[in-house]
């Protein structure tokens, strides 16, 4: 082997492990400077709403998450719902009652096309549901106003409906900035701007109660965070984190809590694999488990307390090993339930500061102001599913 | 290799020292690489920590030694099957995925992760059961085809059918729930050894130890069976059964490993070019060389993967790269020839 050769090859490592550290997000476009990581020493971001919507005027004019200036002659009254994730735009949707009814199809992602919404409108069952990857074809036989998608950038799916006059909407909601603007989005382009406003400020209020309890309160002292999501393949051995850039760092931070894994994380749009060598090294104050609704909380956690190596982790011993609340879908990720994520983990993190916080009316007052649920229907359909102090 | 007996000697000389040589260096690496990791600070571990930190302590005994010792069976295992499937198929460019082993490995374990329970035992067997349908699937195909000898018949065999699983592996994905079980079927795509524990080398082991025996035991018979049919059996050998036996050895302890630690590709297909260049082309050599050789490589890739970063590096990922880029440069050199 020539001694080019030799040299070359550390060189093309070296450069590797360079992209690796770097990463790129998921669509190759350069990542709005909104969702630009959180660092440790910044203090915590609380979402600002860009602009007040005004009253509908027509044309409607909205400017999307993929940067695409999207123009309506008139308020849809036929919507589709497609693309990766669905279930957020859709839960995002649903915040607008007029929605309810203009709601026409949607893409059906998994096993079932949506667990929650099916409790919440009478009307699900006329929807229509189409299979995963629907063409142009199959979505302009709905015959839509507009087509509502989740990304960045705009794809090919919104390119050839482009090409048969049907506008796509791109939502994001994958920080809180870019959720506040997804509903004023949406807001604007159902004729709904005031009822946008009443979903921010709800989030607003709970946000700024947050911030002034936690007020003072020195970077230095905040607990050391570790945000995991448990799969099946790696068991104890290995768990996810979160990207930096993802609304579970967020929510930590919002929290009042230190993501530990922030500063030497690489800069990848997904989930990263950590070992328990590195959980190790971080040996954090709190540990929060990610988990699936169809997954043994109460085992994992015992499980995880009983292991000999977990057992000797900080976090374990002083019994501050959570299970991340979730119903029917997350609590951590993107959609509208994070509110309920991070109330939830204020109280975990400073309890004496949010002793007054009953997260059970917090669930009520979330799902009766937003779907119109009744008590009964969360305490039938909801709340078995919570699991607010497994640890 | 020289026909002038004294030169072939000191080729020999040269080998065999260069075989000792390596050896040292694997076990050096493998020394070395108890050492490293992430805890109690990253890259190195101080060795008094193993002794007064009983966490270093449990964290290098449970995850670090199972996993080394597993990295090195993959490493070697993909050397040897990528060697005999090379030698048998009279092809330089093989290796496990060629049978349909891999490709059905891979499908085994996104039917699992897709349409099952998705938990680790579950894509472990799915995964090496078709996988090694994939070697029968191959054969069988081979046996009913009427093209060529049985050698070019199965190689046919194994693209066709390596197709069919790659595009069921293709509909798998699309199918995959994107939330739940497409990160999952990503990452064993790219294949990781961060979940090896204890327990799950000492399920390897009854199917990898007497397969590594068998082709170690018949290394000097691939030198027969690269040769054609009739001449092989001119020379004592029996090729049709010989050669069976040598690829059920190689599949079977292949698709034992990819069922554990996901697709980690390259390894089968480099390294055997790697030892005939520094062994010569005698299998004799060429067999314990190549073993050599991928396991310092999975070894030193897997070392890689663990402690470089905060995050895990998909294992598939450095094997791949590093291959890639090894062949490249194979391929651009101007004195290019292959040791007859």
């Amino acid at each position: 082997m020539s001694q080019r050769t030799v040299r070359a090859v550390p060189m093309l490592l070296l450069i590797v492990m360079g992209l690796l550290n770097t990463g790129c997000s998921p669509a190759g476009a350069a990542i709005p400077s909104s969702m630009q990581s959180p660092t440790s020493t910044t203090r915590p971001r609380q979402p600002t709403p860009n602009a007040t919507p005004s009253p509908v005027q027509l044309p409607i004019t909205v400017t999307d998450a993929a940067g695409q200036t999207v123009m309506l002659d008139e308020v849809p009254a036929r919507l589709v719902v497609v693309g990766r994730g669905p279930y957020m735009g859709l839960h995002l949707l649903y915040m607008f009652p007029t929605a309810w009814i203009k709601l026409v199809g949607l893409e059906q992602k998994g096993s079932t096309a949506d667990d929650f919404l099916p409790l919440v409108d009478p009307g699900w069952t006329q929807k229509t549901i189409l299979a995963t990857g629907p063409g142009v074809e199959q979505i302009a036989a709905l015959k839509p106003d507009l087509v509502i998608t989740k990304g960045i950038v705009p794809d090919t799916l919104s390119n050839a409906l482009a090409e048969v006059n049907i506008p796509s909407l791109f939502l994001s909601p994958e920080t809180p900035d870019q959720f506040y603007q997804d509903v004023i989005n949406l807001g604007v382009v159902l004729g709904q701007p005031e009822r946008a406003m009443q979903i921010i400020d709800y989030y607003q209020q709970r946000l700024d109660r947050i911030q002034q309890r936690l007020s003072g309160i020195p970077e230095d002292d905040k607990p050391d965070i570790l945000l995991l999501q448990y799969t099946e393949r790696g068991g104890s051995l290995a768990m996810n984190v979160p990207a930096k850039s993802w609304m579970q760092t967020i929510l930590v931070q919002l929290a009042g809590g230190h993501p530990v894994w922030l500063e030497s994380a690489a800069a990848t749009a997904g989930w990263t694999v950590a070992n328990l060598e590195q959980i190790a090294l971080w040996n954090p104050d709190k540990i929060l488990l990610v988990l699936t609704y169809d997954m043994n909380a109460h085992g994992i956690i015992a499980a995880l307390r009983a292991d000999p190596v977990w057992s000797q982790l900080r976090a374990v011993q002083n019994r501050e090993l959570y299970a991340f609340p979730l119903d029917l879908y997350d609590w951590d990720s993107p959609g509208p339930r994070w509110i309920l994520g991070v109330n939830w983990l204020a109280t975990r993190l400073y309890p004496d500061r949010f002793a007054d916080i009953d997260m059970s009316s917090e669930i009520y007052d979330f799902y009766g102001y937003f779907y119109e649920m009744d008590r009964a229907t969360v305490n039938e359909h909801i709340m078995p599913l919570v699991h607010l102090d497994v640890h | 290799m020289s026909t002038d007996p004294e030169l072939r000697f000191q080729e020999e000389q040269r080998s065999t020292r260069r075989m000792w040589a390596i050896a040292a260096c694997v076990l050096l690496s493998l020394a070395a690489s108890f050492l490293l990791g992430r805890y109690p600070s990253p890259y190195l571990t101080p060795p008094r920590s193993i002794l007064s930190d009983p966490l270093a302590r449990s964290l290098v005994l449970n995850l670090r030694v199972p996993r080394i010792l597993t990295a090195c069976l993959l490493g070697i295992v993909l050397s040897a099957s990528g060697t005999v499937f090379q030698l048998v198929f009279r092809n330089p460019l093989v290796d496990a995925g060629f049978l349909g082993i891999s490709p059905g490995a891979a499908f085994g374990a996104s039917l699992a992760i897709v349409l099952a329970d998705g938990r680790p035992a579950t894509v472990q067997v799915s995964a090496a059961v078709f996988a090694l349908m994939g070697l029968l699937s191959s054969t069988f195909l081979a046996r009913r085809a009427r093209l060529g000898d049985w050698t070019l018949r199965l190689i046919l065999a194994g693209i066709a059918v390596s197709a069919l699983y790659t595009s069921g592996t293709g509909v798998l994905k699309y199918l995959a729930d994107p939330i739940r079980q497409l990160p999952d079927l990503t990452f064993w795509m790219l294949g990781g050894l961060w979940a090896i524990t204890w327990a799950d080398l000492v399920q390897i082991l009854p199917v990898v130890v007497p397969s590594l025996a068998v082709i170690y035991m018949m290394r000097w018979r691939l030198n027969l069976l690269s040769m054609r049919d009739e001449t092989a059996f001119s020379l004592g050998a029996a090729p049709g059964r010989e050669r069976f036996v040598l690829l059920l050895a190689a599949a079977s302890s292949a698709a034992v490993l990819v069922a554990k630690c996901g697709q980690v590709g390259w390894v089968g297909l480099i390294i055997p070019h790697i030892a005939r260049r520094l062994f010569g082309s005698d299998a004799r050599r060429v067999v314990p060389g190549g073993m050599l050789l991928g396991c310092l490589f999975v070894l030193w890739c897997d070392d890689v993967a663990r402690t470089l970063l905060t995050g895990e590096i998909p294992l598939g990922i450095l094997t791949s790269f590093v291959g890639a880029a090894f062949f490249l440069a194979m391929l651009t050199r101007q004195r290019l020839g292959a040791q007859r």
